[in-house]
């Protein structure tokens, strides 16, 4: 494919820039090497436009229709999920996430405030849920796990989004 | 005047529950996917089994419709994916697209034929030159001038860049001109 045609291709189709535009129709007007292109591909442009569409069957709809009704109703998102269902797992995160927050602020030291930062006495906060080593690993894991997995579902819906 | 609805508020009438809505969303794009299904099988009856499929097949993920791309270019996707699953059944290559050296296979359009070129339409050797051309070919051919898609959406449909879908347009074109000139020998130039 030579850049002429191609040009000129992008010229038809509209998919060249102004001064693309600008630059082919001078061509055109002025070189006869563009011009009997250009009529060429205007010729084969014209005859495309004759390409038409096929029909099916009379009894396509119908026959569509009939493979349809055995199908489950496909339901929208809203109506799939159960609002009282996202509510309810928002309020055991938001309990936990508070629950959380409560320990971590009565360990700080508030006398030492004015110097920043402020020191969280974490030790503290894991040694008020009497719980032994094994268990905290978990919970901190299980943590973790969450926040890698919400991390990974937000990162998956920003590239979906960028690539569509 | 009659009000039409848009694809949008039929999808959304089909997902609230109303199936009947469904066949006014096959009619409108019947044309279109079995036209499309039609140059990659080459039989009318296997088309209409694949563009039957398409409809079910979007009827079960219409839920999952993001609304981000027209509802055309969704479901000319769907069409495509089951028309290549379709081929790769039947074990035909469609792998060699962009061998220039891939010899295309033609029915004799000679003149000999009943019917003399005067007595032909223009239109009917059109069809008949796109219907020889590669599937992939006819697809991009049709999805650029009949379903007004862009490259980008193309591309979409297809699965391969915009780019790539520009250099295989070109080349599509200029095989429907080398179809029409194998179909009509010398009296292409009297068309084209």
């Amino acid at each position: 494919m030579n850049t002429v045609e191609e040009g000129i291709w992008d010229y038809i189709d509209g998919l060249s820039s102004l001064e693309e535009q600008e630059a082919i129709s001078q061509l055109i007007a002025n070189d006869p090497v563009y011009q009997d292109k250009y009529q060429e591909l205007l010729a084969i442009q014209k005859d495309i436009q004759l390409i038409e569409l096929d029909e099916p069957s009379m009894s396509f709809t119908n026959k569509v229709m009939d493979k349809v009704a055995f199908q489950i109703k496909p339901l929208s998102a809203k109506a799939m999920v159960d609002k009282r269902i996202i509510y309810g797992i928002s309020a055991v995160f938001g309990v936990l996430l508070l629950v959380c927050l409560t320990i971590v602020f009565k360990g700080i030291d508030w006398s030492l405030s004015t110097t920043l930062p402020v020191k969280l006495n974490l030790d503290q906060f894991t040694s008020q849920i009497n719980l032994s080593s094994a268990s905290k690993n978990f919970i901190l894991y299980g943590f973790l796990m969450f926040d890698t997995i919400a991390a990974l579902m937000l990162m998956d819906k920003y590239l979906r989004k960028r690539l569509a | 005047m009659q009000n039409k609805n848009s694809d949008i508020e039929i999808i959304d009438a089909v997902l609230a529950g109303n199936q009947s809505a469904y066949a006014e969303l096959v009619k409108r794009n019947q044309r279109y996917v079995f036209t499309l299904a039609l140059r990659f099988t080459r039989s009318r009856e296997d088309a209409e089994e694949v563009a039957q499929d398409t409809f079910v097949k979007a009827y079960r993920s219409l839920s999952s419709y993001q609304r981000t791309a027209k509802f055309s270019t969704w479901l000319y996707t769907i069409v495509y994916n089951t028309s290549m699953t379709y081929l790769r059944k039947k074990r035909l290559d469609v792998s060699s697209i962009d061998d220039e050296g891939t010899a295309i296979q033609l029915e004799s359009y000679g003149l000999a034929d009943d019917l003399s070129v005067e007595r032909k339409s223009r239109s009917f050797y059109v069809n008949k030159a796109i219907e020889n051309l590669l599937p992939d070919d006819a697809t991009i051919i049709n999805l650029f001038y009949l379903g007004e898609q862009s490259l980008e959406e193309i591309s979409q449909i297809m699965g391969m860049e915009a780019n790539t879908i520009k250099v295989k347009l070109h080349r599509a074109r200029q095989r429907l001109k080398n179809q029409l000139e194998i179909i009509l020998g010398g009296e292409v130039k009297d068309l084209i």
